[in-house]
């Protein structure tokens, strides 16, 4: 086991902050951070390496501490110093794990770090991963979780960046990796522009992939369609309407033939100019060859006005024209 | 067709001493072997896998099958029922179809399963049988598995074959899509086996029927067992649409009747692809190539996803004529479909039952 250090004081200077050999921080952004440590001091010291050859410290634990400080203009940061020969390159990731593991929870970006430093940088074992790492980031043990946490740290800054904030679950950025970077950048524009939630952001994914495995058109020509840029670029439309507009347009292209008869059904009921109280649907997605009627009344003679509604329906060639089309 | 070869084969201690454990051993010389007390110990190896479908294809367990082998098919209420039972004799299948459901059905228990107590299953179909003798069954052993892609190393239907040629009220049904038809020929079928194919286009089973034979041979096989004096069968199931899905499906029955004598076809089923949601995950992170979920798919009664419902209905009532052209006495029968879908392909309903026992006559 590592000794406990007692801590001292290093120059700020001497501390390489573009060495992030054992940080599995994301984002690394450290306002609110600064904003403490501007109030009350660095309460907890940072774990550092130092280094043999230039003497440098290397931050095994806290750099998001270290740049705050740095950023307040801290000469000298308080830290317990390890020399290199004492702790090594997994060592000293281990233990700025293990310390981050015993007061916060890593977000799904920050666990895919952790899992690709120790399959890429560190040379561990899978199957040791797995069994003994993915529990302790609080993922099941498991090959496909594996699998679906380890390359999300590809993904573009950006994207992780929105991935954080919004707190979106793994599926969202493992299915953007599916995607060609071109793809992928096209389809995270809509999904920011919109500033769609989690099924939504699926249900759309679903739609473009779909169309564009289809058609042989990539998603970002689908998406370059001048009907969804209009929408899109119209600052008179508001956001929850933008996206049904765009859903609308989106479900058109995966499923002509279905909204092709929505549309057909939907222009032989306005034929009929039905009144409010008096409603007529088609089974649900055309599953059934029955139409239901629903109808609402007060009196009697309200009733005695649908009824005979009902009865001239009954005779229209529209009635018989929704009919034949479902 | 290459014959199964799996990378290990476990067998639980009580199927040790059988027959077909035997049998199986000999045809796989070389395969480790390890005996186990537990199915759970083979499990174990694939069950964290990445992808346990595919890592338990490659396991072959070997046990007793503890409950009944026989079963009605799951049919639904809402569907017309054929009436057709399934003998469970196998689980899972060594081919990889992309839409096949047995990877949604088989998810946590991916191992190739062969069942070696032959002797409690025969039993149990004479008892079956024995008990409404006036009643005319169809039986079939291809719906937890292939009917024959084990066949060369179980040599399952030297048993099952000559026993159903001595049923007077059931007829057997052996469904696949391989060419292993070697054990059937020359064996005593009393005409009450039925060897049937499934039937797609090249172009589908290039792109979504993996590791399965072509068509051709397909149909090669078929013509042997049609000279070997068996009815035949197929089904076109699923039925996957796409721009050109017409032409090529026509082209699969005019191959088909180059082929066989319609007068010695059984029957045809249709069935347009369909399939549980959970399903739809699992086809894309297995086949993310595959186009076949790009359908315009709708949600049934059933909780299936099926073609739109006029889009079924035309595939069928083309596929109907098409077939009909050959032979208009073929019984052709439409699977997992509502009244309604049945009424606008031929024009009326099975009777009252929901069953197609009229139509297996
Ligand atoms: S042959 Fe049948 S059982 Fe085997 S993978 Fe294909 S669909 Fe599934």
């Amino acid at each position: 086991m590592l000794k406990r250090r007692n801590p001292e004081k290093v120059e700020t200077e001497r501390i390489d902050f573009e060495d992030r050999i054992f940080s599995a921080t994301y984002p690394l952004e450290c306002e609110r951070i600064k904003e403490s440590i501007a109030r009350i001091g660095l309460i907890q010291p940072l774990i550092v390496r130092q280094l043999e050859k230039t003497g440098k410290y290397q931050v095994v634990c806290g750099l998001r501490r270290a740049l705050a400080c740095r950023e307040l203009g801290f000469e000298k940061i308080e830290a317990m110093v390890y020399p290199e020969a004492e702790l090594s390159d997994q060592g000293g990731f281990l233990l700025g794990l293990f310390e981050n593991l015993g007061h916060r929870d890593y977000n799904d970006i920050e666990r895919s770090m952790v899992l690709s430093k120790l399959h890429n940088q560190f040379g561990l074992d899978q199957s040791l991963i797995i069994g003994e790492y993915l529990p302790l980031l609080g993922l099941e043990a498991g090959e496909a979780i594996f699998h679906q946490y380890l390359p999300v740290i590809e993904l573009e800054e950006e994207i992780k960046e929105y991935v954080v904030q919004r707190d979106l679950p793994v599926r969202v950025p493992s299915r953007l990796l599916t995607l060609s970077p071109e793809d992928r950048q096209a389809s995270f524009r809509l999904i920011s522009r919109l500033n769609l939630g989690v099924n939504r952001i699926m249900e759309f994914l679903n739609f473009l992939e779909e169309t564009s495995q289809r058609d042989g058109v990539p998603i970002k020509g689908l998406l370059g369609d001048r009907e969804i840029e209009a929408v899109l670029d119209d600052e008179g439309i508001a956001r929850p309407r933008k996206v049904e507009l765009i859903r609308y347009i989106l479900r058109k292209k995966r499923y002509p033939q279905l909204t092709g008869i929505e549309a057909q059904v939907e222009e032989g009921l306005k034929q009929m100019h039905l009144p409010p109280e008096l409603k007529i649907s088609p089974p649900p997605y055309f599953e059934g060859d029955e139409l239901k009627v629903e109808f609402q009344f007060r009196d009697p003679k309200k009733l005695k006005k649908v009824a005979e509604r009902l009865l001239e329906l009954s005779k229209s060639p529209e009635i018989k024209e929704i009919l034949k089309i479902i | 067709m290459e014959q199964y070869r799996p990378e290990t084969i476990f067998i639980e201690k009580e199927a040790q001493d059988k027959e077909l454990t035997r049998v199986i051993l000999g045809n796989l010389p070389g395969v480790p072997v390890e005996y186990i007390e537990d199915p759970q110990d083979a499990l174990g190896r694939v069950a964290k896998a990445q992808d346990p479908i595919s890592d338990g294809k490659k396991l072959l367990l070997i046990t007793n099958h503890p409950g009944t082998f026989v079963k009605k098919c799951p049919g639904t209420k809402i569907h017309i029922c054929c009436n057709y039972y399934v003998i469970n004799a196998a689980t899972n299948c060594p081919l990889e179809c992309s839409y096949c459901a047995l990877q949604g059905y088989l998810e946590n228990n991916p191992l190739m399963r062969v069942f070696a107590n032959t002797g409690d299953m025969l039993n149990e179909i004479t008892r079956f049988l024995d008990a409404n003798r006036e009643r005319s069954y169809r039986l079939g052993t291809g719906e937890l598995a292939d009917s024959l892609v084990l066949d060369n190393i179980t040599g399952f239907t030297r048993d099952i074959v000559p026993f159903f040629a001595r049923q007077k009220n059931a007829v057997l049904e052996l469904k696949t899509k391989t060419d292993l038809v070697d054990n059937l020929i020359g064996l005593d079928h009393g005409d009450r086996v039925i060897v049937s194919w499934s039937l797609s286009p090249q172009r589908v089973i290039d792109e979504d029927e993996a590791e399965t034979p072509s068509l051709a041979r397909r149909l090669k096989a078929a013509r042997r067992c049609q000279d070997a004096g068996y009815q035949l069968g197929f089904h076109f199931d699923p039925i996957i649409i796409y721009p050109d899905w017409e032409k090529e499906y026509r082209g699969v029955v005019d191959q088909l009747f180059a082929v066989v004598d319609p007068l010695r076809v059984s029957w045809i089923s249709l069935g347009g692809f369909r399939y549980y949601p959970l399903l739809k995950r699992i086809i894309r992170r297995r086949f993310p190539r595959s186009k076949i979920l790009c359908g315009e798919f709708v949600p049934c009664a059933d909780g299936k996803l099926r073609y739109l419902k006029h889009i079924r209905v035309e595939a069928y009532r083309k596929l109907l004529d098409r077939i009909k052209g050959f032979c208009p006495k073929i019984p052709v029968y439409l699977c997992m479909e509502t009244k309604e879908v049945w009424e606008r392909v031929f024009g009326y309903t099975p009777d009252t039952e929901r069953s197609l026992d009229f139509l297996f006559g």
